[in-house]
């Protein structure tokens, strides 16, 4: 699993790459804790397009992730999900706390 | 903001693909654990010792290790001390690739020739008369320092004559072909070594510097200017550069006897220093010429071994760069003039004839010594004092003889690839599958233009491969008509029965081929007793294609010989484990038909596929079943049942064996990689909180997860030891975060056809039922 951040604008998007499951989610969710913790801006996005596999205890990184965002006072939102990830996030009704768009610049048009 | 987080490990092997690939080949059980013993072995099957002086820190460091094998760590810090060399090793690139087989050929003839007690060693003066006749040495040194020693190889001997083609190297390396040409011409002379001739074209030179008077003009041109002793140091020095070292000794009481009975010597100078052709021309002064004869003896009196001497011819087949020290110790030049003249006149009256038989640069001594040099191959070294009349060793001339008929080294030798005679350039296991390969992989592919360049070229388009499939029984398979009428009209017969008694007529029928079949019967083809039998197992999985069918038709032959060293060596290459051939058969099906229970285990710990199937649909343990390989059907099953279940501890570092495992199994039931990743999914869920249940209770210690998947549906039967537990009413009450309380109960709801947990006989029982059918939009 592969973390890695861009900015877009005002935006900090984070690229998402591999599979967020048991096992990497340790790991994961200390990288994301630190992006979240250093990033100065408002609007974060989630760009899950290269991630292959999330399970519950993936959904709990990014849950965790943008609780503590919103807890900075920004806004959190995903794009891009796919195959069974998106499924996942479907069944596991994401979508009511957090915004999910099919593609990035809708993501980032969003933000404004 | 930039950050790059890798969380995947640092592995070592990934670092080091060339390495590690090594390492793996040579770890036979797939332990990750290779045997000191083994690459010890391996480098000395390869010619390679603990004499090499690039060996040295090599040998120090394995040495100094006390445990017997190498982890992938220990074994990348020991080869990288060699690493160019051990990777030749490995691979198969050496000079002498097969150097096991070679050093085995040598030593059955060593041990016929030195039977051979013919000749009469030389007794013109006493020491040599001394020596004792039966005393019989080998030595070959290829161009990359392989070494091979027989009898006695490290006896020292008196160098003599074998002496002259060095001499003329040191003169033109230092002063340039056209001075030292000036001195010494480059003709046979057509008379003895030791004829009081020169020649008649006005400039009275010696005729070639490979009879005496050629050789003393030779060391009247080495360092000239340097006191006597002087110019002896310095010969040896050059040796010493040639041998990789070793520095040869001196027997004064040779030279004083070599001087004692040198008057025919003497009179050849004074012949060189009338005619005005010695370096001071008519200036020549007595003391310049007695330099040069003391010289002379000097250095036929300079004693040697044979595993010496094959290093130094062995520097002049390496256009003269030493092969063991890899250092150049002469220009390209120097050493291509000497070998042309070493080719028309090193073995005294009898060199036309060995040139014409043997075909090589050679040269001899009346010491026993017969040098030959195999050009950008080796440098050979036979030694025995008994000589023929011409004053060549009877056993070394035998010897050359016997290699000419065995190997390929003439250096007029076609390059045609059938000969009866070895290649020694190329392993056995190599020109056999070229030679097999060619004319299958043209008519599979319908090359009707190389199968008739192969035909001009005297193959053999009848022969089989390993399953005794032949140009015949592929072209019917694949509906090559052109093809099978190319061979039918050059009477090739069309009723050869393969492995399992099929004639190419079956194969047609197989492949509906129906003008195929129609040429076949015109031409009297009969159909076989064909055998093949259907698998049970639904599962299937892929081979690897690898476009270089040498390789691959190599490799099936090598397991199907049992050859783990050829195994390892096609390995190392980087030729894919599951390499499938034209007709789909792969190592594993050829080791299982054979019954190769050596081969089956090597292939199996590398990663072999065992479900894979050949043009036939049949697997390896279909091969093994019915060719009645017991062994190999035991463990060919005990695989296809460790195919099925997986057992794996409490700990989520275990998760990536059941990605993997899934993976494996899903890939092989062609199942959709949604329906896969969705089981995966739920894999993740159950096990992740059997694991979390498993973390506060020390009697749950392993996981079993067995799975038997049909045509609609998968099963998976999750069992674990420990308290009663059941992961599925745990997955609707997880509180760990409100928003997504229960969410792992939702996935495996949604994704499984049916989820029920039962307690019995102690253990926590889990079956989850999955649909494989092909997928449509989740309904959320």
């Amino acid at each position: 699993m592969e973390i890695t951040t861009r900015n877009a604008g005002e935006t900090l998007i984070v690229d998402l790459t591999g599979s967020l499951d048991t096992q990497t989610s340790g790991q994961a969710s200390e990288e994301m804790t630190q992006i979240v913790t250093e990033t100065n801006g408002n609007s974060l996005l989630m760009n899950l397009e290269n991630l292959e596999f999330l399970s519950s205890a993936g959904l709990r990184v990014l849950l965790r992730a943008a609780k503590d965002f919103q807890g900075k006072g920004g806004t959190i939102k995903i794009c891009q999900a796919k195959g069974v990830v998106k499924e996942v996030l479907d069944i596991s009704g994401f979508g009511s706390f957090l915004e999910i768009h099919d593609n990035e610049s809708d993501a980032l048009a969003a933000f404004s | 903001m930039e950050t790059i987080i890798s969380m995947e490990q640092d592995a070592h092997a990934a670092n080091h693909p060339l390495e590690y690939r090594l390492f793996w080949a040579l770890d036979d059980d797939g332990d990750s654990q290779v045997n000191k013993s083994d690459l010890v072995l391996m480098l000395e099957r390869n010619g390679l010792t603990r004499k090499d002086p690039r060996l040295g820190e090599f040998f120090t460091l394995l040495d100094e290790l006390k445990s017997e094998t190498l982890d992938f760590k220990a074994f990348l810090n020991i080869i990288k001390t060699a690493s160019t060399l051990i990777e030749q090793v490995m691979q198969g690139d050496l000079a002498l690739p097969d150097f096991a087989q070679f050093s085995e050929t040598i030593t059955s003839q060593f041990a016929e020739v030195v039977l051979n007690e013919d000749g009469q060693q030389a007794t013109y003066i006493p020491p040599l008369a001394e020596v004792n006749p039966d005393q019989f040495g080998i030595s070959a040194v290829s161009v990359d320092g392989q070494l091979l020693e027989i009898g006695d190889s490290e006896t020292d001997f008196s160098v003599q004559s074998a002496c002259k083609p060095f001499n003329y190297c040191f003169a033109l390396d230092d002063l340039g072909a056209d001075k030292v040409h000036k001195h010494i011409g480059m003709e046979p002379s057509g008379q003895a070594f030791n004829a009081r001739i020169l020649m008649s074209d006005g400039t009275g030179r010696p005729h070639n510097p490979m009879i005496n008077a050629g050789a003393i003009m030779a060391a009247a041109l080495i360092k000239s200017d340097m006191p006597l002793h002087r110019r002896l140091d310095h010969v040896r020095e050059m040796w010493s550069k040639m041998t990789g070292g070793s520095t040869p000794r001196f027997n004064a009481f040779m030279a004083q006897e070599e001087s004692r009975t040198g008057d025919n010597n003497r009179a050849l100078g004074y012949m060189m220093k009338a005619a005005g052709v010695l370096p001071n021309g008519e200036d020549a002064v007595d003391h310049e010429l007695r330099d040069a004869l003391e010289l002379y003896f000097s250095i036929c009196s300079l004693e040697i071994n044979a595993r010496e001497l094959a290093t130094a011819a062995a520097t002049l087949a390496n256009n003269g760069i030493c092969p063991v020290t890899q250092q150049r110790v002469f220009q390209e030049s120097t050493v291509r003039n000497c070998l042309t003249l070493m080719q028309m006149c090193g073995m005294y009256d009898g060199s036309g004839e060995f040139s014409v038989h043997i075909g090589l640069p050679a040269k001899s001594g009346v010491g026993g010594a017969v040098i030959l040099v195999v050009p950008r191959l080796m440098g050979i070294c036979f030694w025995s004092p008994r000589l023929d009349p011409i004053g060549n060793s009877v056993r070394g001339v035998d010897m050359a003889k016997r290699l000419a008929q065995i190997y390929r080294m003439h250096v007029y030798d076609g390059a045609a690839e059938r000969s009866s005679r070895i290649d020694p350039r190329v392993t056995t296991a190599r020109s056999r599958a070229r030679q097999t390969s060619l004319a299958l992989r043209a008519a599979n592919i319908g090359d009707i233009r190389s199968l008739q360049h192969l035909y001009d070229d005297n193959a053999d388009l009848s022969k089989g491969d390993y399953d005794n499939r032949t140009p015949m029984h592929l072209a019917a398979a694949e509906g090559h008509l052109e093809v099978v009428r190319f061979l039918l009209d050059n009477e090739i017969s069309a009723n050869h029965h393969d492995r399992w008694g099929g004639t190419p007529l079956d194969d047609a029928e197989l492949g509906n081929h129906t003008d195929v079949i129609e040429l076949l019967k015109q031409h009297g083809a009969e159909p076989g007793n064909s055998q093949h039998d259907d698998s049970e197992s639904i599962a299937t999985e892929q081979a690897a294609q690898y476009g270089d069918t040498d390789a691959v038709v190599e490799l099936l032959w090598a397991a199907a010989e049992n050859d783990i060293d050829n195994l390892r060596r096609c390995l190392a290459k980087g030729i894919p484990v599951s390499a499938a051939d034209y007709d789909g058969r792969t190592a594993l099906h050829l080791a299982a038909s054979d019954g190769q229970v050596d081969a089956v285990k090597y292939l199996l710990a590398h990663d072999h596929p065992i479900l894979v199937r050949d043009r036939w649909n049949a697997t390896p343990l279909d091969d093994a079943r019915r060719e009645n390989r017991d062994d190999v059907v035991e463990l060919l099953a005990a695989a296809e049942r460790e195919f099925q279940q997986l057992t794996i501890k409490p700990d989520t570092g275990e998760l990536a064996r059941t990605n993997a495992f899934l993976n494996r199994y899903t890939t092989a039931h062609g199942v959709h990689s949604l329906v896969s990743d969705r089981v995966n999914v739920v894999l993740d869920e159950v096990l992740a909180s059997i694991i979390d249940h498993a973390s506060s209770d020390a009697t749950c210690r392993e996981i079993k997860l067995v799975f038997d998947a049909t045509a609609e549906l998968l099963k998976i039967v999750i069992t674990s030891d420990g308290s009663e537990f059941d992961p599925l009413s745990a997955s609707e009450t997880d509180v760990g975060d409100m928003e997504i309380s229960g969410v792992a109960g939702k996935l495996i709801r949604k994704f499984t056809e049916d989820a029920s947990y039962q307690r019995n006989e102690e253990k926590n029982k889990l079956s989850l039922t999955f649909r494989l059918t092909k997928p449509s939009a989740m309904d959320t």
